[in-house]
């Protein structure tokens, strides 16, 4: 019951952060950090491959709605959600965490923990920033725009997820 | 039969992950910038109380230089009531010995109407910014009103309203459409961002005729029927120009009046003819398609 409520807790954090901090940090184009992939990467590595999908959609609507972008962030979203199980097997896949009999983000090696944030944030991000400037004269700012905002995004990420792993899941 | 139940718990995650993308895909390609300011706008009720408190905070940390915008326009308001007082002296002093008669007289009926709202969300991040403000309309707030700073520098215009909120086109929006001009000259251009650099946009096919010069101030033409003609609402000023590809115009890079990371309070300006001019517009437009 208090995993599934830390779940809770977390979806709704991600939440309120990115809609009340994150987007409404006014440095310019470049710097429009998307922090609440924090969930998706968050939820337990061998969790339901539809499920994710599933919560991907349900939390990038609440953000369309929030953020009037109709539609952007369930597609960047989703794609993230979609990917994750191929990437967690990609970068914790052999000799990491996943072979162990209960995989838990907690006991990923830093390094790969850090791959992993760096993949999920520049898939979501990627498809984020791609279909919300649908312009090839725009490609080359759109790219700056990916690699400024997915470093802070990381940044951030990072700190959500140490900080979920070290006070949070340490209790359950 | 069983196949089938096999290849859809084999596929179901890809099959849903299509459809969730193929749904998501189709709302957002079908949607305009009016559409996402309506969800925008309804959705505010639900975010609105927080954005306020965080505005607040803002807020109390740029009284200073706010308080110090509103004193100078308050200086220039004074200014121009001095003109209208002498006007209304002179006026005086000719009715001693003009009779004017009752329709003359008569009070004259005000076209725009004048209201202020808080900016309680606002970004720049992004090519479709939006601006959300406290006012809707319950409080007399309604799409198509234009919006200006304290100090008149041009902000965008309204496009959605709620009951408490609303979303205003800021001139920080890839969809903006407006028309700016040089000081002292009536030739017009069109104002369009880039997306990108959020303290300049562009007046394309300014005539030729115009010869801007770099430092001269760009406002807004008045013949989008958002701002009276008359009132002066400043876009910028222009910093640079290039020969368009037509060569018979000039491509303006306008420096932007307004600051938009540090808005706060904002005036709405109602043009209380503006259905009336745009529908005249739009129906003289379709009898010339036909």
């Amino acid at each position: 019951m208090r995993r599934y409520l830390s779940y809770i807790g977390l979806f709704i954090v991600v939440l309120l952060l990115q809609v009340y901090l994150f987007d409404n940090i006014s440095l310019g184009i470049y710097f429009h950090p998307l922090v609440y992939v924090a969930f998706i990467i968050l939820l337990p590595l061998k969790f339901n491959h539809g499920g994710v999908v599933v919560l991907s959609a349900l939390m990038g609507l609440i953000m369309d709605l929030l953020t009037g972008m109709a539609g952007l962030n369930v597609l960047a979203l989703t794609t993230a959600g979609f990917v994750r199980p191929m990437l967690v097997k990609f970068i914790c896949g052999y000799g990491g965490v996943l072979s162990e009999p209960i995989p838990m983000i907690n006991r990923v090696t830093p390094k790969r923990l850090l791959l992993y944030i760096v993949a999920m944030v520049a898939v979501h991000s990627g498809v984020y920033f791609l279909l919300e400037s649908l312009s090839v004269m725009h490609l080359l700012h759109t790219l700056l725009r990916l690699v400024v905002s997915g470093a802070v995004a990381v940044f951030f990420v990072w700190i959500i997820v140490r900080l979920f792993i070290d006070k949070i899941m340490v209790k359950l | 039969m069983y196949k089938l139940i096999e290849f859809l718990r084999r596929t179901y995650v890809v099959l849903l992950f299509v459809l969730i993308q193929a749904i998501a895909l189709y709302v957002y390609s079908g949607s305009t910038s009016y559409t996402r300011a309506k969800i925008l706008s309804q959705t505010a009720g639900l975010t609105g109380g927080v954005q306020g408190l965080i505005a607040d905070v803002k807020s109390y940390f740029g009284l200073s230089s706010q308080n110090e915008v509103l004193a100078r326009r308050v200086a220039e308001l004074e200014n121009e009531l001095d003109i209208y007082r002498q006007q209304e002296a002179a006026a005086e002093l000719a009715a001693v010995t003009l009779t004017l008669s009752d329709e003359e007289s008569a009070e004259p009926v005000r076209q725009y109407e004048y209201d202020v709202a808080r900016v309680i969300s606002n970004s720049i991040n992004s090519p479709r910014n939006y601006i959300t403000l406290n006012k809707g309309t319950a409080q007399g707030i309604t799409p198509n009103m234009g919006v200006v700073t304290p100090d008149g520098c041009m902000v965008g215009y309204t496009i959605a309203c709620s009951e408490n909120y609303s979303v205003v086109m800021p001139m920080l929006n890839v969809d903006f459409r407006n028309s700016g001009k040089l000081e002292g000259d009536n030739r017009i251009g069109a104002i369009v961002w880039n997306g990108v650099d959020p303290s300049h946009v562009t007046m394309n096919e300014l005539p030729d005729y115009a010869q801007p010069s770099v430092g001269e101030e760009v406002y807004g033409s008045g013949l989008s029927h958002y701002f009276p003609v008359d009132m002066k609402v400043r876009i910028g000023y222009v910093e640079s120009f290039t020969k368009g590809r037509n060569q018979t115009t000039f491509d303006v890079v306008v420096r932007l009046a307004t600051d938009f990371s540090s808005l706060d309070y904002v005036v709405l300006v109602r043009n209380k003819s503006f259905d009336e001019v745009t529908q005249l517009e739009q129906s003289v437009k379709q009898t010339e398609k036909k």
